[in-house]
């Protein structure tokens, strides 16, 4: 499993050209958007070379000042897909 | 609310990226990783001491452990191996589903691994079980199981085979390991384990370790032994070994030993008790006999062996009747010149060891591990310790205490109390004995006669009877013995890789032993399972299931009690049995041995609110509850009481109870009155164990070992663990952290040995015994010092295999392999 | 583009919006935050004398069996050219022959060192006793079992258990006079980042003052005591003549 999070800078005026390409991404989830550009997406790769590739791919779009990554986890798949126990996080 | 872990990461993914953007988004919040995990108490994974954990749970994974604070044996304390506990599940290459070998679809001794359903694999067992059986007979069928197995899984396996089954051919890896201390346990006592217990590291002044690196092995108890040491006006410490280790940092009276002659000295003991009247005649004439046991007893090698044909009395050990003054004549030739020429150590040393034994005033706890079991003279030289602390009368009291110490987490709880010896029953029953075998058969509502009164093949002889084609299918569940067992290259793997045989291991990982095998099966471990452990003072500790197991990976109970499903009383049971016993006519032995109405009888809704069950939810039933309470009967309704433990559920509320449990209360020291239940008013002593309540002291000769170094094989060969790895190292080695800690194993050399065979530090060498060769790298400094003439190698490491090297050499009584002594010889790579 | 074209860049964008000390663990594994400590090879006593002597010939490095020693290259903390390595990464074997004082074609690493436990490359020290498990009371002294010179060099200080009053804790104590610098029990260090850690010897030791002697150290090296002669008189106590 894989997983990033990654923060979008994008043309204020551009944003929903730049959230129409982001879709695109495979495993791409956009969060929020705020007026002024800023972009909160995760990306659910395979691995790490296709989360770079992304990344970079994203970077290179029209509209996008920059896409940073903020937030990086990866662990194997073996660990329970399904089933987590009691976590409480707040998702309401 | 639950969410997958995907989900889980994701939110933290949000939230981190918002915070980042200065965005703040309604309901998402960082989860916090302070309060979300679960913390619940559980038992180490590893060796005999027992260390109290807790288990931290979270997102369906174990993320953390802590030793528990207010564990009586560790106090929040854990080793290098306690501390990465919560790594050991996470391997990369955990096993997932049964692989077969097979080639173009089918069964093929020489084909791949190939993944398949647990339900093809339980149907190619059941036809390769079935088709042995009637060929010929259920001696053909067997098991090698653990002391790492659960309390549960032990009890069920040996139900299994020689309830189910009708084969006694079941043995733990505990052979390899504490059979020894059993055979002299019950030929001096009448019943098996230690009858002190961990407080005695407190209550002694004098500690001698025989054989027992508890530095490296027992770390958390070594820890105790110190602190007393240092704090404790008086108290001293004798470490005797055959090299020097880093025990003898803290001892007192360190002393090196030439191998083997540990028997010249405690009979050297014995005898300087007696010229210097330090006999405690009280005691021993009250609760002591005196007896013998046959001498020239062969080293348990192959009948056709030289060895065995040369021995007058092989395998013999009925002991008989002598009186004192037998005794004393027979120690009288042990004198403390003969001690210290054949041992060299200086007399000094010995006098002085002797003189702390003798004196009444001091309290003297003697621990031993391997150095005295592994031993082709174990039970006798288990024995002479014994005898030197029942002539002076220290023991069964608190600091006064010969204490035997386990490797295995549940050596005690499982191995040896459940019955999964081949020639044991549960709770100290044997199969020998026909009043034995008939409460076995009632508690069990077998037909009379089902439980076969011949012991079976113990560790060892397994190997020997697959290799000669007499064992054709078997199990092994829970090590590692491809990687264990001596002789590797002339025995083990060309009994596991016999055409005619078909061989299953049930493994989390793929160790040596499972890529040895034709059908592996995934396992559940630790804490992806409900488990009991026993450790060394007796002392049975419960947990529950924290997390799921990987993939299709099932725990070793379920693993038996669902292919009893695929096997029916009439593919196993002779006709004139079966008619004994009508009522079991057409039933599976899944129906015969678990859903009987005994072991089922426990609804699932007993089980732990919020904790899976993976096996009773499948089953329907709370079968870890069902098998401890059927257990149970035995140790109440069996012919031997002392071996009792209380309801299941108190387990699952105590950090653990010492046995026997009466009355709602444990038992730190046995045979004593005051302490021991089972020791009325007014006995004072009485090891009720034997029929007249008396211990025995046996005496045993100095013998030579099986093979010591010559011109050609001129150094001798120990071998061993190391504190960062545990066992065959399948779990520890796939810790990074620990691997980087110790990486390869290597061959501990004296200097002056590697120079004169022009050998540096460092250097790749070949180490060569009669059976085979090693290749690995010379250390000459480091932990472990060893005399000129000695070698140690530990065997933790998959890549070197020093059981290719170890001699199949066995105590002839206890059948426990001696992996301390070969010969050997190390020339340049 | 290549991976670490990628984490560099990366890096720089998240500095360059303040994102710094947040978990970038992609980040974090490429690039450590601090210059590791770099350790000089065996028979190096003096660092401006060993730089001048050394003409960055790497043949050290060449010879070196274990691949322990590396030859610094620009943008590193070290004289370009010269040979150190990282405990961390690759520790010293302490090679009984030297290999790497041998292949010295200057004497830069000195000839001298014949006897490789007479190498001072560096001093370890417990830098972080709060982390330190063994300080912790639990036994892992990793640390101690690995070192060359076991029961010198580290030696474990026995100490008893306040917490759990039945255990004792084991201290590893590094001394000086014996620890070659060698660095394997900064490799070995279990913790993710390691508490004990080889640093130049300038930088480990304190030194005392020479105008201050120790009086108990004095009197063993004189055999006796310094000032000969000086008088005491009997103590008056009851029931003594």
């Amino acid at each position: 499993m894989n997983i990033s999070g990654i923060l979008v800078h994008a043309n204020p005026g551009k944003v929903d050209a730049v959230s129409a390409a982001l879709t695109e991404f495979q495993g791409l989830e956009i969060h929020a958007a705020t007026d002024d550009g800023r972009l909160v997406v995760t990306l659910d790769c395979q691995d790490n070379n296709a989360a770079a590739d992304t990344l970079i791919k994203m970077n290179g779009l029209d509209g996008v000042l920059t896409a940073s990554l903020v937030y990086h986890n990866f662990e194997p798949e073996t660990a329970n897909e399904n089933e987590t126990g009691p976590v409480a996080v707040g998702l309401n | 609310m639950t969410l997958s872990r995907r989900d889980f990461i994701k939110t933290n993914a949000v939230a981190a990226t918002a915070a980042a953007a200065g965005i703040t988004l309604p309901g998402i919040k960082k989860a916090d990783a302070a309060d979300d995990i679960r913390w619940d108490k559980g038992v180490c994974r590893f060796c005999g001491t027992g260390c109290g954990v807790l288990v931290g749970t979270k997102a369906g994974r174990v993320v953390a452990t802590q030793g528990d604070p207010d564990a009586p044996v560790n106090k929040g304390l854990n080793c290098i191996k306690g501390y990465f506990l919560s790594k050991i599940m996470y391997g990369e290459d955990r096993l997932t589903q049964p692989l077969l070998r097979m080639t173009d679809g089918k069964y093929d001794k020489n084909g791949e691994f190939t993944p398949i359903s647990w339900d093809q694999a339980f149907n190619v067992m059941a036809d390769k079980y079935k088709a042995a059986i009637k060929a010929k007979g259920p001696t053909s069928v067997g098991m090698f199981g653990s002391g790492q197995w659960t309390v549960w899984e032990g009890y069920a396996a040996a139900k299994f085979y020689k309830a189910g089954l009708r084969s006694n051919n079941i043995d733990p890896n505990a052979r390899h390991c504490m059979a020894s201390a059993v055979g002299a346990f019950m030929r001096a006592f009448g019943i098996d384990e230690p009858m002190g217990c961990y407080d005695d590291l407190e209550h002694a002044d004098t500690f001698v370790l025989w054989g027992a690196n508890m530095a490296e092995m027992h770390p958390i108890l070594w820890s105790r032994l110190t602190d007393t040491r240092l704090t404790k006006k008086g108290a001293e410490v004798h470490v005797l070994s055959t090299f020097e280790h880093r025990c003898f940092e803290l001892a007192d009276n360190g002393m090196i030993f030439t191998p083997q002659t540990d028997l010249a000295i405690l009979n050297y003991i014995a005898n300087y008790i007696i010229q210097n009247d330090a006999v405690n005649w009280d005691f021993v004439n009250k609760h002591v006999n005196f007896t013998k046991t046959p001498t020239d007893i062969g080293y348990g090698l192959r009948p056709t062996h030289a060895l065995e044909k040369k021995a007058k009395n092989a395998g013999k050990g009925k002991l008989s009747k002598i009186d004192f003054e037998e005794y004393k004549a027979a120690v009288a030739e042990y004198t403390l010149e003969k001690a210290s020429e054949m041992s060299g150590v200086p007399a000094e040393k010995l006098e002085r060891l002797a003189k702390a034994y003798a004196d009444p005033k001091r309290k003297v706890a003697s621990y031993w591990t391997m150095g005295f079991n592994q031993h082709t003279r174990g039970v006798w030289v288990n024995g002479l310790l014994y005898n030197v602390h029942l002539l002076t009368g220290k023991i069964a009291e608190p600091g006064n205490s010969p204490f035997s110490l386990t490797g295995q987490p549940s050596a005690c709880g499982t191995a040896r109390e459940v019955g999964t010896f081949a020639h044991r029953l549960p709770a100290d029953l044997v199969v020998m004995k026909p009043k034995h075998r008939e409460a076995a058969e009632k508690i069990w509502n077998l037909p009379a006669g089902t439980i076969p009164g011949k012991p079976g093949y113990h560790a060892v002889l397994q190997n020997r009877m697959l290799k000669d084609g007499k064992l054709n299918v078997y199990w092994v569940q829970c090590n590692n013995n491809m990687q264990a067992a001596p002789n590797m290259n002339e025995e083990g793997y060309p009994g596991y890789r016999n055409p005619e045989n078909f061989i299953i291991v049930s493994d989390p990982y793929p160790t040596v032993t499972a890529m040895a095998a034709d059908l592996i099966l995934p396992t559940a471990m630790w804490m992806e399972k409900e488990g009991a452990y026993g450790n060394a003072e007796r002392r049975t500790q419960f947990w529950r299931q924290q997390v799921k197991a990987p993939g299709e990976a099932k725990s070793d109970v379920w693993q038996i009690v669902e292919f009893s499903k695929y096997l029916k009383v009439e593919d196993v049971w002779p006709a004139d049995l079966i008619a004994k016993k009508p009522e079991h006519a057409g039933k599976t032995l899944y129906q015969v041995l678990f859903a009987n109405g005994e072991v089922d009888k426990f609804p699932l809704d007993q089980t732990a609110k919020g904790f899976d069950n993976a096996e009773s939810a499948d089953f329907g039933f709370y079968l870890q509850k069902g098998l401890f309470e059927e257990y149970r009967r035995f140790q109440f309704e069996g012919p031997k009481p002392g071996h009792e433990m209380a309801e299941f559920d108190i387990y699952h509320q105590a950090r653990g109870l010492r046995w026997p449990v009466i009355d709602g209360k444990e038992t730190l020291w046995r045979f004593r009155e005051g302490y021991d239940p089972h020791v009325k008013a007014g006995e004072g002593v009485k090891f009720y164990g034997k029929p007249d309540g008396k211990a025995n002291i046996i005496f045993a000769p100095y013998e030579p070992a099986a093979e010591a170094p010559d011109k050609e094989y001129d150094l001798w060969l120990s071998t061993g663990r190391v504190l960062e790895h545990w066992h065959s190292g399948s779990m520890t080695r796939r810790v990074p952290e620990l691997h980087r800690a110790y990486p390869n194993a290597k061959l501990y050399m004296h200097r002056d040995d590697a120079k004169a065979r022009g050998l540096k530090r460092g250097q790749e060498v070949k180490v060569q015994t009669r059976r085979g060769e090693v290749l690995t790298r010379v250390e000459t400094r480091g932990r472990n010092r060893v005399p000129k003439g000695l070698v140690y190698m530990p065997w933790f490491d998959a890549s070197q295999l020093v059981n290719k090297l170890t001699l199949d050499a066995t105590d002839p009584l206890s059948k426990e392999t001696d992996f301390k002594k070969c010969a050997c010889k190390v020339v340049k790579a | 583009m290549s991976r670490r074209q990628f984490v560099a860049d990366t890096a720089k964008t998240a500095c360059g919006i303040g994102l710094a000390g947040l978990a970038l663990s992609l980040v974090a594994d490429g690039a450590g935050a601090i210059a590791p400590v770099a350790v000089r090879p065996p028979g190096v006593d003096d660092e401006h004398a060993f730089q001048s002597a050394c003409v960055r010939c790497g043949l050290c490095v060449r010879d070196c069996p274990y691949d322990t020693l590396r030859l610094a290259t620009l943008g590193e903390d070290v004289a370009v050219g010269t040979p150190y390595f990282i405990a961390r990464a690759v520790p010293c074997e302490m090679c009984d022959d030297i290999p790497c004082v041998v292949a010295c074609p200057t004497g830069a690493l000195d000839k001298d060192l014949t006897n490789i436990d007479d190498a001072r490359m560096g001093l370890a020290v417990l830098i972080d006793q709060e982390t330190c498990l063994n300080f912790l009371g639990l036994r892992c002294d990793v640390c101690y079992r690995v070192c060359p010179l076991i029961g010198k060099a580290i030696t474990l200080e026995r100490r008893h258990n306040e917490r759990t009053g039945k255990h004792a804790e084991f201290i590893p104590t590094v001394h000086s006079e014996h620890c070659t610098g060698c660095g394997k029990c900064e490799h070995a260090c279990v913790l993710e980042k390691a508490a004990i850690k080889v640093v130049p010897k300038d930088l480990a030791k304190g030194q005392i003052g020479a105008h201050y002697r120790l009086g108990w150290e004095e009197k063993a090296k004189k055999g006796g005591e310094l000032v000969p002669g000086i008088r005491d008189l009997p103590d008056r106590l009851p029931g003594v003549e």
